[in-house]
């Protein structure tokens, strides 16, 4: 049972640590909007999916790649990958100002209860994704392979790919930015003086309405940042990738403390890297499964995340 | 500069909270607000500052009626609030919740080391704790950063809520005290307060306010003085 | 949130059926009943729908969606907790039917109780642990249930994975009613039977104790916790309940359609029922039963919608969040009601009663303000017991009407007004001598507890529950009187004093709005009066309304808001105590001297 987990281990190592980064964004857009509304960004998921979308159209349809034609090299490699990265950021940023635009704001201005904003953005995930379905006509879209799957080397035993290495370094370039953006910057400040107590920023001049947009927008960037990594890693996608994704990435964010940008980073490398081995061992079929018990499992005894609490204290 | 309140109406859901209340806070003065619980008295700052929308009335400032203006914009023109509870940002250095105190200044970083000086002359203890998280200061402490954040903003008008709530007596008299120091540097203050007898020493005017309805209105020492209000609120009446 | 009258089709259908008389309300029961039993009948008409026939779409999607609906309503109307994985109830119901009627000789009707039972026995499974989670939380949790039951039969050879399972046996026949593919008329009796069954079910739990502890839970969970509900067991209950109706549709849905598979139990189906509940109106009965039914129906008919059903549907979701949230038929509003309610609680309008040729009151008005102790006085056979029994239902009062909390009074038995809200003491005390002191307050709070028949059909504790949470309340209202120490001690062996102050909180007992209090200082000396009135205004400053019949003077002067008197049978004064007791025409009739005002 235990024999692929041991046999494999490094690679099984990297791959959880590539697909990890991968969670590390997508679990930024929950955990972002949870800080500031208190409320799941129900709608999160499907930025994530149309964001690989934005990632395949690049290559596919502005690039003119196709599944026969050979990847790119040498500048037009970086050229290409860089118009992906920020085609399905801003395709995923762009959704998510949408989806706050559509679902959250008349009901948040309302003073509405939770119930019906959640079932609003449920909503709004549910026309995303069948928009999705509709205009795709339910079948998965392969991506045309961009970056050819190098073998760098190989460390004992595990072979380092390059597609994996970009994954790894990129995304995490882009979580140290924008964990830079959330502390240093103004906006970042007021994102984080709104998440701890929303009526005090208020008194010291925040936006309320602006500062919940960004907080959107940038969730939206750091989701669509991990599509294009998916796509980079995975090559494929469908309208209903969004379920599981989703559900994992959540499941990270709670992990790590839901609310607590730091705390995003911990649970999704550590859900990414559990993912990986359990799959070795269960079989990748009861993947979600084993996602679902430890969102579970945490949600009962540790309700604040194994990383320590959120930064914030919870409003009442 | 004056900030006039007139015939003020507010609902939470169905219930009308505050009905039909007018006070005038003039320029220089510490008007207090002085009433029961549930009487309707934070309410009332609430909407002056604007974190509480209105059912009717004016709230006028500086001549202009700013009862619409969003809150963020109210603190551009001069008002202060440091709220109840002492709201601060528990997961900010001091630091960084006085730095709050500048968010919305152009030029705060001009006038950041200035107003600084000035919060740390006041409670010096703050400058002691620059460094460290809001949510593990004391509670007297919370309630200086509270005050000295809302201060960061230079207010034409400060607004304080229960500043000497869950405050120890000492620190009480303290904090009354640093109140009237700030109103003496120009600053205009509404206090609302539980702790009647320390509002009305320092105090130049008062209203009182019951369930929604202003009762009375007079000079705050005459209050201090006025036996049926010594028996509701001060707890010293004849009996 | 107005409610414009001219939109409200609740009030509107609700007005009729409350001025109905019972029988009335028995025939447009049973003609709505018939009427749309006959539906499968108009396949030939405008109604007709162009792929599928008829009848085949009222019982799949119609009827099923209706069904699923009900029972998803239980959980996030009633309670308010948002389930995303009621597909997997209904997933656990079908691949019962499948798997028992294909490797056993059982039927579906065999089967039904088992699908149910594993249904209820998977909500109870995931509601213990889950259930303690809020909202959001819990509507993830939830979903990925949902899809961990997808995945766990598409992963298992028992359930012949992605293949599904086919040759599902049609139900028996039922007498002369016959199952068949081409016909599906009695597959739409037999929906329509299940939608009458829960929905029956559901109107009998709203209107007692589980209800009131679903509506209490869902306005403010933290609440009902200090307030002394069980949330935990309440909630439980609740999304059981809830799987039950998933899983008998489930059951019939397997039997109807003779073959399933993992795909037809996807998130989607959660979502489409909670967009039918949702459309309707979230909580309200009839609401969720005219969503489900559009929202089945309508793709259907309209081609060009069945292509983008879900599409529709998760719009639906967002416009109805954001501009109707009370959907088509919004849930019974009960703080409307008090807005609309005025101060009066019990108002007496123009009322006469005559006895043969007597009158005994002669257009007697009267009103009681909420929370205020009113006092009715006057000579002995001025009609001041009369005034009681009219308006305790008693007496029929001959003209004139009564009004109480908004409902008007004359035709209701004595039970039902006390029902209603109000409860009375008698002048001779009328305790049950042979109960104890607590049994006797514990059978006034049985008022609002019908039958327990019912909760015993259904396997519910509640009985029991119900029995120790009365307890608990009787000793409450013995305490909050003063007597538990006398509370296991037989009623007829009470000191006189203890008895009389039994009989008010007896008549608390019953949870009433305004307690009627026949003379309840009778008997008593100086000190046991001074006694009383304060208990009697402790009552009245827990939130109770009294109205009592009193000769002691000092007792009415000391305690009353008010002061009625009446004389012959008709009101001579009606205003604060002080200014009745200077008042001439009261000093002539009823004081013939001046009291000492002290």
């Amino acid at each position: 049972m235990f024999e692929v987990l041991i046999d494999q281990f490094w690679s099984l190592t990297i791959a959880g640590v590539a697909l990890g980064f991968i969670y590390v964004l997508v679990s930024l857009g929950y955990t972002m909007v949870y800080g500031v509304l208190r409320m799941i960004n129900f709608a999160n998921s499907e930025i994530f999916m149309w964001g690989t979308f934005g990632t395949i159209v690049t290559s596919r349809d502005i690039f003119g790649y196709s599944q026969t034609s050979a990847p790119a090299t040498g500048p037009k490699l970086a050229l290409v990958l860089f118009s992906q990265l920020l085609m399905s950021m801003a395709v995923a940023g762009l959704t998510a100002v949408f989806v706050e635009f559509v679902a959250y704001r008349r009901l948040r201005a309302k003073g509405t209860n939770r119930l019906a904003t959640l079932i609003s953005a449920i909503g709004i995930s549910i026309v995303l994704s069948e928009l999705m379905r509709l205009l795709t006509d339910s079948r998965p879209v392969g991506s045309p392979r961009v970056l050819e799957k190098i073998i760098l080397t190989e460390v004992w035993g595990a072979n380092i790919r390059l597609d994996t290495v970009v994954t790894i370094f990129a995304a995490a370039a882009i979580y140290f930015l924008l964990e830079r953006f959330v502390k240093l910057s103004r906006m970042g400040k007021a994102i984080r003086a709104v998440s701890m107590n929303e009526d005090a920023a208020k008194l010291m001049g925040v936006n309320l309405n602006r500062v919940i947009t960004t907080t959107f927008l940038v969730g939206g960037l750091a989701t669509g940042a991990a599509g294009f990594f998916y796509i980079t890693v995975f090559e494929y996608t469908k309208f209903n990738i969004g379920f599981t994704m989703g559900m994992a990435a959540f499941t990270a964010a709670v992990l790590g403390g839901i609310g607590n940008i730091r705390g995003a980073f911990y649970g999704g490398l550590f859900l990414g890297l559990l993912e990986v081995y359990a799959s070795a061992v269960l079989g990748t079929q009861w993947k979600a499964v084993t996602v679902f018990i430890v969102l579970v499992l945490v949600l009962l005894f540790k309700p604040n995340g194994l990383f320590g609490e959120a930064v914030q204290t919870t409003r009442a | 500069m004056r900030l006039e309140i007139k015939d003020l109406h507010v609902h939470y859901g169905k219930i009308e909270a505050i009905k039909g209340v007018s006070v005038i806070v003039n320029e220089g003065e510490i008007v207090t607000l002085i009433g029961a619980n549930g009487a309707g008295k934070t309410t009332m700052l609430k909407t002056v500052s604007g974190l509480r929308p209105i059912t009717s009335g004016q709230i006028i400032f500086d001549g202009k009626d700013i009862s619409k203006v969003p809150a963020h914009e109210r603190v551009d023109l001069g008002i202060s609030q440091a709220p109840e509870g002492r709201g601060i940002f528990p997961g900010m250095t001091v630091l960084e919740n006085l730095e709050m105190g500048k968010f919305h200044r152009k030029n705060r970083k001009a006038e950041m080391q200035e107003d600084l000086e000035k919060v740390y002359h006041l409670f010096p203890r703050l400058k002691e704790r620059v460094g460290q998280a809001g949510g593990t200061l004391s509670g007297g402490e919370q309630q200086m950063l509270a005050i000295g954040r809302a201060l960061m903003t230079r207010p034409k008008v400060l607004l304080l809520d229960e500043p000497s709530m869950g405050l120890a007596p000492q620190m009480i008299a303290n904090i009354f005290r640093i109140i009237t120091e700030i109103n003496k540097t120009g600053v205009t203050i509404l206090l609302v307060e539980q702790n009647a007898q320390q509002a009305l020493q320092r105090a130049h005017r008062a209203y009182i306010l019951e369930t929604g309805n202003i009762v009375k209105e007079a000079k705050a020492s005459d209050l201090l003085d006025d036996p049926a209000v010594r028996e509701a609120y001060l707890g010293t009446g004849a009996h | 949130m107005k409610i414009r009258n001219y939109w409200n089709l609740r009030d509107f259908g609700a007005n009729i059926w409350e001025k109905a008389t019972r029988t009335q309300r028995v025939a447009i029961a049973l003609t709505s009943i018939l009427l749309v039993g006959l539906l499968p009948f108009m396949g030939g008409s405008i109604l007709a729908t162009p792929i599928a026939s008829f009848d085949a779409v009222l019982v799949y999607p119609v009827g099923m969606f209706v069904l699923m609906s009900l029972g998803l309503n239980i959980v996030v109307g009633k309670s308010g907790m948002l389930d995303l994985g009621y597909v997997a109830f209904f997933a656990i119901g079908a691949y019962t039917m499948a798997i028992l009627g294909t490797t056993t000789k059982m039927n579906t009707w065999e089967i039904m109780p088992i699908g149910i039972a594993l249904a209820m026995i998977a909500g109870v499974l995931l509601g213990i642990p889950t259930l303690r989670l809020r909202g959001d939380y819990l509507a993830i949790v939830t979903l990925g249930f949902g899809e961990i039951v997808r995945l766990v039969v598409l992963n298992s050879s028992w359930s012949k994975g992605p293949n599904g399972i086919a040759n599902i046996p049609m139900p028996p026949k039922i007498g002369p009613l016959k199952f068949e593919l081409e016909n599906q008329k009695v597959f739409f009796w037999v929906v329509m039977a299940m939608i009458l069954v829960t929905i029956w079910m559901i109107r009998r739990l709203t209107v007692r104790r589980p209800g009131r502890a679903w509506e209490a839970i869902r306005q403010d969970e933290d609440a009902a916790e200090l307030m002394g509900v069980p949330t935990l067991k309440y909630k439980i209950w609740s999304f059981t309940l809830g799987a039950a109706v998933g899983g008998a549709a489930g059951v019939l849905y397997a039997s109807k359609n003779l073959y399933i598979a993992p795909e037809m139990f996807t998130l989607n189906v959660s979502i489409l029922i909670l967009a039918c509940v949702v459309f309707g109106g979230i909580g309200n009965i009839w609401g969720v039963v005219i969503g489900a039914t559009i929202l089945g129906y309508l793709p259907d008919r309209i081609r060009f919608i069945s292509d983008a059903r879900l599409l529709v549907f998760g719009i639906v979701l967002v416009v109805v969040m954001n501009f109707r949230p009370d959907g088509l038929l919004p849930r019974k509003k009960r703080e409307k009601k008090i807005i609309e309610r005025d101060d009066n609680l019990l108002k007496l309008e123009n009322v006469t009663m005559k006895f043969g040729g007597v009158t005994a009151l002669n257009g007697v008005n009267l009103e009681v303000k909420r929370g205020e102790i009113l006092a009715l006085i006057g000579p002995n056979g001025a009609g001041k017991t009369t005034v009681f029994n009219v308006i305790t239902g008693v007496y029929k009062q001959t003209s004139g009407t009564v009004t109480f909390d908004g409902t008007s009074l004359g035709n209701q038995k004595r039970y039902e007004v006390t029902a209603l809200g109000v409860a009375r003491t008698f002048q001779n005390i009328r305790l049950w001598g042979d109960m104890t002191a607590l049994e006797n307050v514990i059978t006034a709070t049985d008022v609002h507890k019908k039958s327990g028949l019912v909760g015993a059909l259904f396997g519910f504790p509640r009985a029991s529950i119900e029995e120790e949470v009365n307890r608990e309340r009787a000793h409450e209202i013995l305490r909050f009187i003063g007597i538990d120490q006398y509370s296991d001690r037989l009623a007829k062996n009470l000191p006189y004093g203890v008895q009389r102050r039994l009989e008010i909180a007896r008549a608390l007992g019953t949870s009433p709005k305004l307690v009627l209090l026949d003379e309840p200082a009778a008997g008593f000396n100086p000190a046991e009066k001074v006694e009383l009135a304060a208990t009697i205004r402790k009552v009245r400053d827990a939130g109770y309304t009294v109205l009592l019949i009193e000769h002691d003077m000092s007792l009415i002067m000391g305690i009353s808001d008010r002061v009625v008197v009446l004389d012959f049978g008709t009101k001579i004064a009606d205003d604060i105590p002080s200014v009745v007791q200077k008042d001439p025409r009261v000093i002539e009739a009823y004081l013939g001297v001046p009291a000492d005002a002290s």
